[in-house]
């Protein structure tokens, strides 16, 4: 795994950096750098870009997902999203059930720490 | 019926829990007074119901908010886009994203829970996140609002197994700001959100158009100029996208419109530039490309280069004649 992410990483640096010209391209500016007021994205940040996205879709293949379908998911993610999930596929939020049997344990849940709060203040 | 009470009941045990105005803030400051700037009360009948497997509500909400957007999608599809087997359910990001695909505007919501009863008054309906569980033991869940009732103080959503199911609008506004009050819409490319914001949109159709939708994107940045006349981010989506499908003409005249409203902008100057350039228009390319030096700003070295681009055709279109 972690031979194959540095691999990956190794060659989007190469392709970055030869996608890299040493003079700018005349080139229509694109929307979402009005809208971020960015400057030019500094070649570390385009390399940081690409390689969160790797680490997301390696995440998202150790959670279960194919590597075909991975490539395809983060592709639809924006870079802020992509920034957001790095590292934290794990943790963040994931909406799952809610059938009458969840909401019955969440109850249960609420009358036990009841019952423990009305032990602990007598 | 039996849900009610039992949905009844859970409020009555978080309200036992702690302080009452607390546990549902907004519902609370509305007990006396429902607020005078929105209906009563709304639903929603024609929004499609996906009854939901374990857990597989993030593919049935989705499935519900898209097929009412337009988009013909199946459950099966969108467990592919957004469930994750090691989490046993989908990731808010990983939804948005997966309505992307499908060519909609996925716009997340103001923190405000008439923001999302506006919306539904609009006509769209509402995925909300909830926790049914504590903080430190969640339990995540997708529901879809499809209606409200502000005089008996309802919520109606879709959720689980359940089509249209009421519940205490204190309880709704309970379960969804235990997660950070997160609430999203989709809507088609040619509608914008009735709550949204102009920045927040733009960035939504941005995303949409970054994840190859340019066609669907083109229609949303047509609509946002429609909403917003002068907005600078609009008018570079339309001329941007209208480029990248090869219809120079519409991209010329977005562009022509972004510089007439934002006379200082070099990045607007620039796309007009690059534009002209691309339609043989070399005298009127120079203009606007040295405006855009001119302008100076970041992108500067982007306008230079437009510019010596500019100066090396009509040298060559000069040589060959």
């Amino acid at each position: 795994m972690k031979v194959f992410l540095c691999r990956l990483i190794s060659y989007l640096l190469v392709f970055s950096l030869a996608g890299m010209s040493f003079t700018t391209q005349a080139a229509l500016i694109g929307t979402h750098e009005v809208v971020q007021q960015a400057s030019a994205q500094s070649d570390r940040e385009r390399v940081r870009d690409l390689v969160a996205r790797a680490d997301v879709q390696q995440a998202l293949q150790a959670y279960g997902v194919s590597p075909q379908t991975a490539q395809e998911r983060v592709d639809a993610l924006t870079d802020m999203e992509v920034q957001e999930m790095a590292g934290k596929l794990g943790t963040l939020p994931a909406g799952a059930s809610g059938t009458g049997e969840t909401i019955l344990l969440a109850l249960l849940l609420v009358v036990v720490i009841y019952i423990i709060l009305q032990y602990v203040y007598k | 019926m039996k849900a009610r009470w039992l949905a009844g009941l859970f409020f009555l045990g978080l309200l036992a829990l702690g302080g009452c105005a607390g546990l549902a803030p907004q519902t609370f400051a509305i007990k006396d007074q429902p607020p005078a700037d929105m209906p009563l009360r709304a639903e929603l009948s024609s929004i499609p119901f996906f009854p939901q497997e374990d857990y597989y509500c993030g593919p049935a909400a989705l499935a519900s908010a898209l097929n009412a957007a337009g988009a013909r999608v199946t459950i099966e599809k969108l467990i592919e886009q957004v469930y994750l087997p090691g989490r046993k359910g989908s990731l808010q990001s990983e939804m948005l994203a997966a309505a992307r695909r499908h060519g909609m505007v996925a716009y997340v919501l103001d923190p405000d829970l008439f923001q999302l009863l506006r919306e539904v008054a609009a006509g769209t309906p509402v995925i909300a996140l909830e926790n049914y569980g504590l903080s430190w033991f969640p339990l995540w869940h997708y529901s879809v609002l499809v209606g409200y009732d502000l005089a008996r103080r309802e919520a109606i959503r879709h959720s689980g197994p359940k089509p249209r199911e009421a519940i205490p609008l204190g309880l709704y506004e309970n379960l969804w700001l235990r997660e950070g009050r997160w609430a999203m819409v989709v809507v088609p490319p040619e509608r914008v959100p009735a709550t949204a914001s102009e920045r927040r949109y733009a960035e939504a159709v941005i995303a949409l158009e970054k994840a190859g939708q340019t066609r669907n994107a083109h229609v949303a940045y047509a609509a946002l100029v429609k909403r917003w006349p002068a907005s600078l981010a609009g008018l570079m989506g339309v001329g941007n996208t209208a480029h990248a499908l090869h219809d120079l003409s519409t991209a010329e005249t977005a562009f022509r419109q972004a510089v007439a409203a934002h006379p200082d902008s070099a990045p607007a100057y620039n796309n007009l530039a690059q534009t002209l350039l691309d339609r043989g228009k070399f005298d009127d390319a120079l203009m606007a490309a040295q405006r855009a030096v001119a302008l100076g700003g970041p992108l500067l070295a982007t306008a230079r280069a437009t510019l010596e681009e500019i100066r090396r055709k009509q040298a060559t279109v000069t040589r060959a004649r």
